[in-house]
C-alpha cells in the first residue's frame, strides 16, 4: 500500500459514489450502527420532518409506539389537529435539543414548572406547545391536566422504547430570561404577549446545541440504559429567522450546526447513530427535486426516497432484516397523513409581510 | 267568546327495531303521548335501516325497504322531509353510544387525567356524525325542525358474558367499573355536541344502568336469554326513558 486511499472502496470517491450513479443510483449513504427491527418499540420526536419517519415506520409495520393516543372514534384529521398521533406523545414539534431537554426534565421532575400560561380571548395556551389545543384550553386546569398527561406519556415512551428517533430542526429559539422557560414559538405569535425585557432570542452554536443534546442523551440513558438513539436533521428550511440575517443564510447556519452536532454526537457514542435524511433531501446532487415549488416543503417522493435509503441501508448492514416479513399492524395508529403535516412553525407565515 | 281549539301538535318517531318497545309500551298503557300531541312511527328494522338515506332534501328508504317502512308507518308516508312534523324523535336509530362509552372508558383508564372538553367533544362529535340517522337529525334541525334523539340503550346485563373472549367488551374491561360521574361526563359531552347540531339528546336514565355500561337485566326484552338478545329492551324500559322525554318535548314545543 503506497497510501491509504488505495484501499478504499468506491463509496469513498465522488466519481464512483456520486457522479457516475447519479441521484437515483446512490447507495450506501448510511452505515447503520445497529439494526432497527419491526418488533422493537420506536419513539419519534422532533421537528416537522420527524413526522414523516414515524409514519413511514408505522406503514411498514415497524413498532412505532403512540404513548398518548387520541380518544376512540376521533377522526384522524381532528386527532392530528389536537396533536395526537403526530409524534409518540402530544408535545407538538420539538425543534431544538434544549426544548427536548426541557420536556424530559419536566416529565421527570428535574425541573420545576414555571406556571406560565398564555391567555388570549379568555382561552388558555400552553407556552410549550401553543398550537396543541386549537382555540386554546377552556380552563387553566385543563391545560395542566393535559400537560401532566403528556409528562406521563413521555415517561412511558422513554421507559418502554428500544429506539428513540429525534429530528433536530432549529437552532433559533426563544426563552424566558427570568424563568429559563424554552418556548416552542416566539411569544406573541400564536398566543402570549411578547415582552422584550424577558423574552430573549438565542441562536445556539455548536457548543450550546451539543451540550443540550448530551444532557438529553444522559437523561434518556439514565431512564432506559439500553435505549438506542437515532438522530436526523430536518431538511426543511426556516420559515423565518430572527437572527438579523437573510433567511437563506440563517437556514444554512442552523442546519450546519445541527448537522455537525448530530455527527459529533453519533461519533461519540456507540448507541447513537445519525441517519442522513438531511443530505438525501438537500444535497445538490438531487437538484432540489424533493422540494415543493416553495423550496421549503418536502414532497412525498422525497420522503419515499429517504425511507428507501433507510430500509436498504439497514438490510445492507444487517442482511437478516431482509428475511423479516413485515405486516402492518392495523391496531397501531398511523401517525401522519401525508398531505397535512403539523408544523406550528408555519404559523409564523401569518406574520410574514 | 268561544275558546279557540288547541292545535294538535304532531310528532314523528323515527327508528330501527328499538321503536317496537315504544309501540308496545303505548299499547300496554305504560306510557302515553302527551295531551295535545299525536305521534306516528317511521322506520325499519336493523340492517334495512342502513338503506335509508337523505336524498332530494328528505329521508327516504331504498326501494327494497319501502314496503317495510310503509307497514311500520301506517300512514303511507314514504319519506320524511323538514317541516312535516312539529317535532321529530329519533329513537335508537343506530346511535350506539355504548360503543363509545366502552372504548372511551378503556382509553381513559390508561390516563392520569381527563381530556379537555374540546378533545372529548371532538371525539363525541366524530362518533355521532358517523351515524347516518344522527346526520339525518342534524339536517332536519338545520332546516328548522325540532329534533330529539334517544340513542340506542346500553346492552342488557345478564344475557351473556359480555366480557368473555370474543365478546363486545372483552377489550374494554375498565368500562365495567365506570361510575355515575364517569357516565355523566360523557352524557354531558353528547348533549352538548348534539345541542350544537340543533338536536336535543336524552341520556339513558341512571336508574336503568348497572355495571358501568349495561342496562339492568330487569329491562331485557321477552326471550332475551333464549335469543341471545342484548340489544332490545322491554316496553317498561321504553316507558321509563319516555318519561324523561315527554316533558322535554313539551318544554321545547311550548317555547317554540
Amino acid at each position: 500500500m503506497t497510501h491509504p486511499y488505495e484501499e478504499l472502496g468506491p463509496e469513498a470517491f465522488w466519481k464512483t459514489a456520486v457522479a457516475e450513479p447519479g441521484p437515483f443510483g446512490l447507495s450506501g449513504l448510511w452505515s447503520p450502527k445497529f439494526p432497527i427491527r419491526p418488533r422493537q418499540k420506536i419513539v419519534t420526536a422532533g421537528s416537522c420532518f420527524a413526522q414523516h419517519i414515524g409514519r413511514a415506520l408505522a406503514d411498514r409495520g415497524y413498532g412505532w409506539i403512540d404513548c398518548e393516543p387520541a380518544p376512540p372514534f376521533m377522526q384522524t384529521e381532528h386527532a392530528r389537529s389536537h396533536g395526537y398521533g403526530v409524534f409518540s406523545f402530544r408535545t407538538g414539534n420539538i425543534y431544538t435539543p434544549a426544548m427536548l431537554l426541557q420536556w424530559l426534565e419536566l416529565a421527570y421532575e428535574q425541573r420545576a414548572d414555571s406556571g406560565e400560561i398564555w391567555v388570549k380571548d379568555d382561552r388558555f395556551y400552553d407556552p410549550l406547545r401553543p398550537a396543541i389545543e386549537p382555540g386554546g384550553f377552556e380552563t387553566e386546569a385543563e391545560l395542566w391536566d393535559a400537560r401532566h398527561e403528556t409528562y406521563a406519556a413521555l415517561r412511558r415512551a422513554v421507559e418502554t422504547s428500544d429506539v428513540f428517533v429525534f429530528t433536530l430542526g432549529l437552532t433559533e429559539r426563544w426563552r424566558n430570561s427570568k424563568t429559563e422557560v424554552e418556548y416552542a414559538l416566539c411569544p406573541g405569535t400564536v398566543a402570549g404577549t411578547f415582552d422584550p425585557a424577558q423574552h430573549v432570542f438565542v441562536n445556539s452554536n455548536t457548543r450550546q446545541t451539543q451540550a443540550a443534546l448530551t444532557d438529553v442523551i444522559r437523561l434518556l440513558r439514565a431512564k432506559r440504559p439500553k435505549l438506542r438513539i437515532l438522530l436526523t436533521v430536518s431538511p426543511v428550511p426556516l420559515t423565518a429567522t430572527a437572527s438579523g440575517k437573510h433567511v437563506l443564510t440563517a437556514t444554512h447556519y442552523s442546519k450546519s450546526v445541527l448537522r455537525a452536532v448530530a455527527g459529533m454526537t453519533a461519533d461519540r457514542y456507540p448507541f447513537v447513530d445519525y441517519f442522513p435524511s438531511y443530505e438525501i433531501i438537500t444535497h445538490p446532487v438531487f437538484r432540489g427535486m424533493f422540494f415543493a415549488p416553495n423550496m421549503r416543503s418536502v414532497v412525498p417522493e422525497g420522503v419515499a426516497t429517504v425511507m428507501k435509503h433507510f430500509f436498504a441501508d439497514q438490510i445492507a448492514a444487517f442482511p437478516d432484516l431482509r428475511e423479516l416479513r413485515v405486516i402492518p399492524d392495523k391496531a397501531q395508529t398511523t401517525p401522519v397523513a401525508e398531505e397535512d403535516l403539523r408544523c406550528e412553525e408555519v404559523l409564523l407565515d401569518a406574520f410574514a409581510r | 267568546m268561544p275558546s279557540r281549539a288547541k292545535k294538535t301538535r304532531t310528532l314523528c318517531m323515527i327508528g330501527d327495531s328499538q321503536i317496537g318497545s315504544v309501540s308496545l309500551a303505548l299499547r300496554e298503557g305504560l306510557t302515553s303521548v302527551p295531551d295535545g300531541y299525536e305521534m306516528e312511527f317511521w322506520g325499519v328494522e336493523g340492517p334495512a335501516f342502513r338503506t335509508i338515506d337523505w336524498t332530494d332534501g328528505a329521508i327516504r328508504p331504498a326501494p327494497a325497504a319501502l314496503e317495510r317502512v310503509l307497514t311500520i308507518n301506517g300512514n303511507g308516508r314514504d319519506h320524511i322531509a323538514p317541516g312535516q312534523f312539529d317535532g321529530v324523535i329519533f329513537y335508537g336509530a343506530r346511535l350506539r353510544v355504548s360503543m363509545f362509552f366502552a372504548e372511551y372508558f378503556q382509553w381513559a383508564s390508561d390516563r392520569v387525567t381527563r381530556p379537555s372538553r374540546s378533545v372529548l367533544e371532538t371525539a363525541v362529535h366524530d362518533f355521532a356524525i358517523s351515524t347516518r340517522a344522527y346526520r339525518f337529525g342534524r339536517s332536519l334541525a338545520a332546516a328548522g325542525d325540532h329534533v330529539f334523539y334517544v340513542p340506542a340503550p346500553f346492552n342488557t346485563d345478564g344475557v351473556r358474558d359480555l366480557a368473555a373472549p370474543g365478546n363486545l367488551y372483552h377489550a374494554c374491561p375498565a368500562a365495567f367499573a365506570a361510575t355515575e360521574e364517569d357516565r355523566a361526563q360523557l352524557w354531558d359531552a353528547f348533549e352538548a355536541v348534539a345541542a350544537r347540531d340543533g338536536i336535543t339528546l336524552l341520556r339513558q336514565p341512571e336508574d336503568t344502568v348497572t355495571t358501568g355500561i349495561l342496562t339492568k337485566a330487569e329491562f331485557c326484552c321477552d326471550g332475551a336469554v333464549e335469543q341471545d338478545d342484548i340489544g332490545h329492551k322491554s316496553p317498561a324500559f321504553a316507558a321509563r326513558w319516555l318519561k324523561e322525554l315527554w316533558p322535554v318535548v313539551e318544554t321545547h314545543m311550548a317555547a317554540a
